[in-house]
C-alpha cells in the first residue's frame, strides 16, 4: 500500500472477529471504515455550502442459529467495539429464537489490499480548485440563454478507508476514492419552468470531474432545459418507442436489475425465481453487471463482504443465466458470492446490490431506429425509477421525449412515466444500437444508497404504456 | 449520558476563538434499534448508538461547515469549519443565524417504552404482524420491519441559541406478497409515531395481507378519464409534495417550483385547506423547535383553496423578506434545509359518508403511488402501484398494469369529496380524498 501523509493506524479487526467466534458466532464479519468527503454547492453564483467531514465507525454482523445480528458504533474506540462484538451476537441469539430453519454461511476466505489510483488526490487538490470548477459550470450554464432562471451545481469526492474480516478467514484492506459532479438547471418562461440533470462521476479523484464532458454539462443541462419550454404533455397509452442510453440504461437496472438480485429471489419476491435457464427476451438481448470496468461509479475489487468483485451475465441471447449473491444468498443457494455484497457505509449490513449494470451493444444505428417508427415516442434522460419485484411491474420516469411520426422527430414532449412487466417487456426489445453509454447514479433499496452505473445503448421497444395526460 | 449543550458551549467557543464570528452547533446522540423479516421469519436485528456534530461558522459573511460522527472530535470540527469559511467566497444572501426564540415546548414528543424498546419485544411484534399477514389467502411471503430510535438534539449557537430535546419514533410495516398460479401480487402497510400504543402489528399484518390477497384478482384497465378516491396511505407524494417540496421557501425562492409567483392564487378547490404544523402534540413531524433552534408553528399553506404561505428556515425567509417558519431541517451532517413538519388537510365542507364517496360509477382506488410530481411543472404522472377499480359504488377487483397523468394543481381543485375519517400516515394527516377526474393509462 502506498505511505499517505495521513496514514494512520487502522484497528485490529482481526481481533474483533475472534472474539465475537469465541462468544458462539457461527459466522462473523468486522467492518470498519473511515469515511472523508468534501461537498460543494453552488447555487446561481454563489457558493452555498463548503462541507468537508469525517464519518468512522463499525459496523459488526454475528450470524447465530439462522438470524443475523449487527450492531454499530461511530468512533473509532476499539473497546468501544469489544462491546458492540458482544452486542451483535446477543442480537443474533435474541433473533433466533423466532426462526425455524438455519443454513451454514460457507464460502472462501478472500485476502487483499486494493487501493484506488486517482491521478489527482482530492486530499491533494486545493478547495479553491474545486470552487473554481463548480464556479466555471454555473458560468457556462448561465451564458446559454436567458431563460435560464436557476443553476445548481454540486460536487463531492469521498475517500473511504476500509478494513474487513470474517470467521471465513478474509482479511481486506482498501481505500476507495469517488468523485461526482451535477448539474441541475431549471428553466423559465411565460409561466412555464422546466428542468434538466446532467452528472458525471467515477472511481478516481478530481480527473473525473475534469473531461470534456464533466467541463460541458453545464452547458448540456441548460440547452436541455430551456428546449423543454416548448414541450407538451406526453400522451397516455401503449406505444412503440425508442429509448436513449440513459433512460433504457435506468430501465434494465430497474426493470430487470433488481429482479435478479438473490436476496429477493430467497424473500420470494421475485418473479424471476426459478427461471434460470428461461427465454426471458429476444436473442439480441444481452445484460450484465460488471464492477470491475475500469473508473465507473459503480466499479469496485473487493465489495463490502471482502470478496473479488467480477462480471456477471445476467442475461445471455435472451436466456436469464444468473442472479447476483452476496456470502449470504450464495450459502443458501449452494453457490458462491458474486462480488454483489454491498453496504453504503459501516452502519449498514451488506446486502445484495448491482454494480455496473448494463445492455451490451448491438448493430443498429439510431437513425436505423427511427426509420422503423411510424408512429410513437422517443423517450430520453431518466429521472428515477422503481420496481415492484414481486408483481413484476416497473415504472420508469423519462426527463422528457419527442414524439416520432414516420421517422421524424415532430413534436418535444414533457416529463413522462413510463410502466410495463418484467417478464414481457425484454421480449418486446425488436433493436438494440451499437452506442452503449454509461451513466452515474445511485440506487436504493432497504434504506441502503450505493453508487451505481447504468448503462444501454438506444434500445427500440415494440410496445411500452406511457401514462401521460392527454 | 454526554451533555450535549455543554459540548456545544465549547464547541461555539471554540471557533470563535479560531475567528469565527458567528457560529452554530447542531449535536445528535442517540439509539435505533431495528427488526427485519424476510419469507415471515426474523433475519436481522440491529442496534446503533447514533452520534454525530456539525458546525456552521461565520467568517467575514462567508460561511463553513464541517461535521464529524464522533463527539470527541467535537472541537477539531470547529476549527475545520472556521478553516472552511476562511476559505469560502462571501454570501451576500446569508443575513446571520437567529435570534434565539421563545420556545414552549411541544408535548408528546418523547416515550420512554420506545427509548427502552429491546429487541427481543420488537421480535413479538414482528411476530403477531407476520402471523396476521400470513393468515390471509394466497399469501407466500412477508417481509417487513419494525424500528424504534430516540434521539436527543441540541442546537447551540454564538447568538444565545441553547436548546435540546428528547425525541421517540418508532415505526412498523409489512411487505406482503401473493400468489395463485401465474397470478402475483403485493401488498404494503404501515404505523408510526412517537408512542409505541401507536404500533397496531396485527391491524398492519393483517391489512397488507388482505390487500395482497384481494389484489390477486386484478384486470386491465382501459385508457381514459376516471374519479379517483386517494388513500390516506399515500398522501405523501401529494400533499406532503405540495408542502415539503413546491411550497419550500428554497425551491420558490430559486423558482425551481411550479408554485413560485402563486400567492394568493387558487390552487385547490374552495373546501381544501392544507397546513403544516410543528406543534401538534404527539405528531410524528412535530418538535418544540427546528433544526436551527428557531420555534415551530403552524403554518397554512393553502387556505380554502388559495395560497397562502411557503416554509422557510432563516436564510429563505431572510432572502424573500418574511420570517422565518421553523421549517429548517437538519442532520448534523449538512447545512439546514427547509422541510415540513405535519402536512394536514382539512376539507370540512366536503366530508361525506364512505358510502357517498365511493359512489361512482366506475372508478380508480388509489392505494398506494411511489412516484412523485415534477417541481418545475407540477405534472404528476405515475403508476398505479396497488389499486382497484370502483363499479356502481363497490370496490369491486384490483387493477394491474395501469398509470396516472394529472397536474397537481388541477387534482387539488378537482377534489369534490373528502371521508370523515383522517388517517396520519408518515408525516401526513388526511382522509380519504376523491378527485373529479385523472387520466388513467392501461396496457390498450
Amino acid at each position: 500500500m502506498r505511505s499517505h501523509p495521513q496514514a494512520r493506524v487502522m484497528p485490529d479487526v482481526e481481533r474483533l472477529v475472534e472474539r465475537a467466534e469465541s462468544l458462539g458466532a457461527e459466522f462473523a464479519e468486522v467492518r470498519w471504515q473511515r469515511v472523508e468527503s468534501t461537498r460543494l454547492v453552488v447555487v446561481d453564483g454563489t457558493l452555498r455550502e463548503l462541507n468537508t467531514g469525517v464519518r468512522e465507525g463499525f459496523g459488526i454482523r454475528a450470524f447465530v442459529g439462522g438470524a443475523w445480528g449487527f450492531s454499530t458504533l461511530h468512533g473509532g474506540d476499539e473497546s468501544a467495539a469489544m462491546r458492540a462484538v458482544e452486542e451483535a451476537v446477543r442480537l443474533a441469539s435474541a433473533a433466533s429464537k423466532l426462526k425455524s430453519e438455519s443454513f451454514k454461511m460457507g464460502g472462501e476466505p478472500s485476502s487483499g489490499t486494493w487501493e484506488t489510483r486517482a491521478r489527482m488526490d482530492p486530499r491533494e487538490v486545493d478547495i479553491s480548485q474545486k470552487i473554481d470548477f463548480t464556479m466555471e459550470l454555473n458560468d457556462s450554464a448561465r451564458a446559454v440563454d436567458q431563460r435560464v432562471k436557476n443553476v445548481n451545481v454540486a460536487y463531492v469526492d469521498t475517500v473511504s478507508e476500509e478494513r474487513i474480516a470474517n470467521t471465513l478467514g478474509t482479511r481486506v484492506s482498501q481505500e476507495i476514492v469517488r468523485t461526482r459532479a451535477a448539474v441541475q438547471i431549471f428553466a423559465h418562461e411565460a409561466g412555464t419552468t422546466e428542468r434538466a440533470f446532467e452528472s458525471v462521476g467515477g472511481l478516481g479523484g478530481f480527473e473525473v470531474v475534469q473531461t470534456d464532458k464533466a467541463l460541458a454539462m453545464g452547458e448540456e443541462a441548460a440547452r436541455r432545459a430551456v428546449d423543454l419550454l416548448s414541450a407538451k404533455s406526453a400522451p397516455a397509452g401503449p406505444f412503440k418507442a425508442i429509448l436513449d442510453p440513459k433512460l433504457a440504461g435506468v430501465f434494465i437496472h430497474e426493470a430487470f436489475g433488481h429482479a435478479c438480485e438473490a436476496d429477493e429471489v430467497l424473500a420470494k419476491m421475485s418473479i424471476l425465481e426459478g427461471r434460470i435457464g428461461e427465454r426471458v427476451g429476444r436473442e439480441i438481448v444481452n445484460v450484465s453487471d460488471d464492477p470491475t470496468l475500469p473508473g465507473l461509479y459503480g466499479s469496485y475489487a473487493f465489495d463490502s463482504e471482502g470478496s473479488r468483485a467480477r462480471k456477471k451475465h445476467l442475461v445471455r441471447e435472451g436466456v436469464l443465466t444468473s442472479f447476483m449473491h452476496n456470502l449470504e444468498t450464495a450459502s443458501r443457494m449452494g453457490t458462491v458470492s458474486t462480488g454483489n455484497g454491498r453496504a453504503t457505509d459501516y452502519s449498514h449490513p451488506p446486502i445484495v446490490r448491482m454494480s455496473n449494470t448494463f445492455i451490451e451493444p448491438g448493430d443498429w444505428g439510431v437513425e436505423e431506429m427511427f426509420a422503423e417508427v411510424r408512429d410513437g415516442i422517443y423517450a430520453a434522460g431518466s429521472l428515477y425509477g422503481y420496481t415492484d419485484p414481486a408483481k413484476g411491474e416497473f415504472v420508469f420516469k423519462a426527463e422528457g421525449g419527442w414524439r416520432i411520426k414516420n421517422g421524424e422527430r415532430v413534436e418535444r414532449l414533457r416529463e413522462v412515466a413510463i410502466t410495463g412487466t418484467i417478464l414481457e417487456i425484454l421480449h418486446n426489445i425488436s433493436a438494440v444500437g451499437r452506442d452503449l453509454q454509461y451513466d452515474p447514479g445511485h440506487c436504493g433499496k432497504f434504506g441502503q444508497w450505493v453508487p451505481v452505473t447504468t448503462g444501454s445503448p438506444h434500445i427500440l421497444v415494440e410496445r411500452v404504456v406511457f401514462g401521460g395526460m392527454r | 449520558m454526554v451533555d450535549l449543550l455543554s459540548v456545544g458551549e465549547d464547541v461555539v467557543r471554540r471557533a470563535a476563538s479560531e475567528g469565527a464570528e458567528e457560529a452554530e452547533a447542531f449535536l445528535v446522540t442517540g439509539r435505533r434499534i431495528s427488526v427485519e423479516v424476510e419469507k415471515g421469519e426474523v433475519k436481522t436485528a440491529r442496534s446503533e448508538i447514533l452520534s454525530g456534530i456539525g458546525v456552521r461558522s461565520v467568517v467575514q459573511g462567508k460561511v463553513g461547515f464541517a461535521y464529524a460522527t464522533s463527539l470527541s472530535d467535537a472541537l477539531d470540527v470547529a476549527v475545520k469549519s472556521v478553516k472552511n469559511a476562511l476559505a469560502s467566497k462571501p454570501d451576500p444572501h446569508f443575513k446571520g443565524l437567529p435570534e434565539p426564540g421563545r420556545v414552549s415546548p411541544v408535548e408528546g414528543l418523547f416515550d420512554p417504552r420506545v427509548a427502552d424498546l429491546d429487541v427481543a419485544e420488537a421480535v413479538e411484534f414482528i411476530g403477531e404482524m407476520v402471523s396476521a399477514a400470513s393468515s390471509k389467502a394466497g399469501v407466500v411471503s412477508v417481509g417487513g420491519a419494525m424500528s424504534a430510535s430516540s434521539q436527543e438534539v441540541a442546537v447551540v449557537s454564538s447568538r444565545g441559541v441553547s436548546l435540546s430535546e428528547k425525541r421517540t419514533s418508532t415505526s412498523l410495516y409489512a411487505f406482503v406478497a401473493a400468489r395463485d398460479g401465474e397470478k402475483s401480487s403485493s401488498g404494503f402497510e404501515v404505523n408510526s409515531g412517537r408512542f409505541l400504543g401507536e404500533i397496531n402489528p396485527s391491524w398492519v399484518g393483517s391489512q397488507a395481507g388482505e390487500l395482497a390477497s384481494t389484489l390477486l384478482e386484478a384486470v386491465r384497465i382501459e385508457t381514459g378519464t376516471y374519479p379517483m378516491v386517494i388513500d390516506p396511505l399515500t398522501m405523501r407524494p401529494f400533499i406532503g409534495f405540495l408542502v415539503s417540496a413546491a411550497a419550500n421557501g428554497e425551491n420558490v425562492m430559486y423558482g425551481r417550483s411550479f408554485l413560485a409567483g402563486k400567492i394568493g392564487q387558487t390552487v385547490a378547490s374552495e373546501g381544501v385547506t392544507i397546513l403544516d404544523d410543528g406543534t401538534l402534540a404527539g405528531g410524528e413531524g412535530s418538535a418544540s423547535f427546528d433544526g436551527e433552534g428557531v420555534p415551530t408553528r403552524r403554518t397554512p399553506i393553502v387556505e380554502r383553496g388559495v395560497l397562502r404561505n411557503y416554509i422557510h428556515n432563516t436564510y429563505t425567509a431572510g432572502r424573500m423578506g418574511v420570517e422565518s417558519t421553523g421549517n429548517a431541517s437538519r442532520s448534523f451532517d449538512s447545512l439546514p434545509g427547509v422541510g415540513s413538519h405535519n402536512v394536514i388537510l382539512e376539507a370540512p365542507d366536503l366530508e361525506v359518508s364512505n358510502e357517498d364517496l365511493f359512489d361512482l360509477k366506475r372508478g380508480v382506488l388509489l392505494k398506494l403511488t411511489e412516484d412523485r410530481p415534477n417541481l418545475a411543472n407540477g405534472e404528476f404522472s405515475g403508476m398505479v402501484y396497488m389499486g382497484f377499480l370502483i363499479e356502481n359504488g363497490e370496490v369491486t377487483t384490483g387493477i394491474r398494469e395501469a398509470s396516472f397523468g394529472i397536474h397537481l394543481v388541477d387534482l387539488l381543485r378537482g377534489i369534490d369529496a373528502v371521508g370523515r375519517e383522517k388517517r396520519a400516515v408518515m408525516g401526513t394527516i388526511s382522509p380519504p380524498v376523491r378527485v373529479r377526474e385523472v387520466r388513467v393509462a392501461g396496457p390498450s
